[in-house]
């Protein structure tokens, strides 16, 4: 079939969607990103709500104010990194030419995929520490105070994190790695970009 | 301004289902890539100027930019769909008359244009709409010479593909 041939046949559509029922019913659903930012910043005005509830009640004593103020920022970040996506996804005209809007959304999918997911893996390796003290002291306890040796370890086992994440990253065939979840939408955030070059050059 | 969105919807919607059809394989996400464009041409429509551009080449543009999206979202990649095919084709472009000669047409029409990727099954599309030259260049952003050039290539794989 040659491209004009299926004209003709790309034309006998009409008819048939003469015949088809239109009601559409028109349902307005978040699209799964968006669904994932409103989460986000949920969570995050949540966590920026109770930790900062907690380091104002402790602003004088140091190593409570510390895990509560790391808290309310990881939460800080959390609200300020999906608006941002939000509102870049807001700003997007799509009765731009086609390419344009294209590149706009594969940049955000990029940043998203290498900056944006790894940055909170990395702070995630860490971020349970301050929790499990502001846990500890709602439960009456002070790690700090009573089992310093325990808050040291915690920070080395994310440090261990850290460095096991990187030996994962350097010594696991690049297949398996393209093959995992965020490697797969690293590649197919770049792909997409060079699709994209590739189709405005030929 | 609804009635006129409405009007000019309703003169427009075979497109959409069209271009709905074009770059998903089950009804239910036909509708559901159908009923996206509407509501993103409904929240674009109040910045339509007449002046800037034409009704079809705004129209294509949302259209085409809403569903190459979701096809990449859906698929999660950007390399040619290339899963087999599942029910007849024509189940989702709801015939009630059948029309066995038109059916084969249709799948080898479906066939071929699933075989391209999102970008190229845009300029298919556009082409198959009888659309100009001009206005395929300006929906995409290229340049009239690379639209004939493309346009060109598909015919070539076509063709290679046939052999």
């Amino acid at each position: 079939m040659e491209l004009d041939d299926m004209k003709s046949a790309w034309q006998s559509l009409d008819r048939r969607l003469e015949q088809q029922n239109n009601s559409t019913k028109l349902t307005r659903t978040l699209s799964p990103l968006r669904r994932g930012q409103v989460i986000q910043i949920m969570t995050g005005a949540i966590l920026m709500l109770l930790a900062g509830s907690f380091w104002v009640d402790h602003r004088a004593t140091l190593h409570l104010l510390l895990p509560g103020l790391m808290l309310h920022a990881y939460g800080l970040l959390m609200v300020l990194s999906a608006a941002r996506t939000l509102y870049l996804l807001s700003q997007v005209d799509y009765s731009a030419p086609l390419l344009e809007i294209q590149h706009q959304f594969a940049d955000l999918q990029f940043w998203r995929a290498r900056i944006e997911q790894p940055f909170f893996a990395i702070v995630g390796c860490f971020l349970w520490i301050p929790l499990t003290l502001l846990v500890f002291n709602a439960l009456g306890a002070d790690l700090w105070i009573s089992a310093r040796g325990v808050v040291y370890w915690f920070i080395f086992s994310g440090f261990v994190c850290v460095a096991i994440a990187y030996g994962v990253k350097l010594w696991l065939p690049v297949s398996t790695l393209e093959n995992s979840f965020a490697g797969r939408a690293i590649r197919n955030a770049r792909q997409q970009l060079e699709q994209l070059s590739s189709f405005e050059q030929e | 301004m609804k009635h006129q969105f409405e009007a000019l919807l309703h003169e427009h919607r075979k497109m959409i289902l069209k271009l709905a059809a074009a770059f998903t394989r089950r009804p239910q996400d036909r509708q559901d890539l159908a009923q996206e464009i509407t509501i993103q041409l409904w929240r674009a429509f109040p910045r339509f100027d007449p002046e800037r551009a034409r009704f079809s080449t705004w129209m294509y543009r949302i259209a085409l930019n809403v569903a190459i999206s979701q096809f990449r979202r859906d698929t999660g990649s950007v390399a040619g769909h290339t899963e087999a095919l599942e029910e007849h084709h024509l189940n989702r472009i709801a015939s009630q008359q059948p029309d066995p000669e038109g059916d084969e047409r249709l799948c080898a029409l479906w066939e071929l244009i699933e075989k391209f990727e999102p970008l190229n099954r845009a300029l298919i599309v556009l082409y198959l709409e009888d659309r100009s030259y001009a206005e395929i260049a300006e929906i995409i952003g290229i340049s009239q010479t690379n639209v004939a050039t493309k346009i060109s290539r598909i015919k070539q794989t076509l063709r290679q593909q046939m052999k």
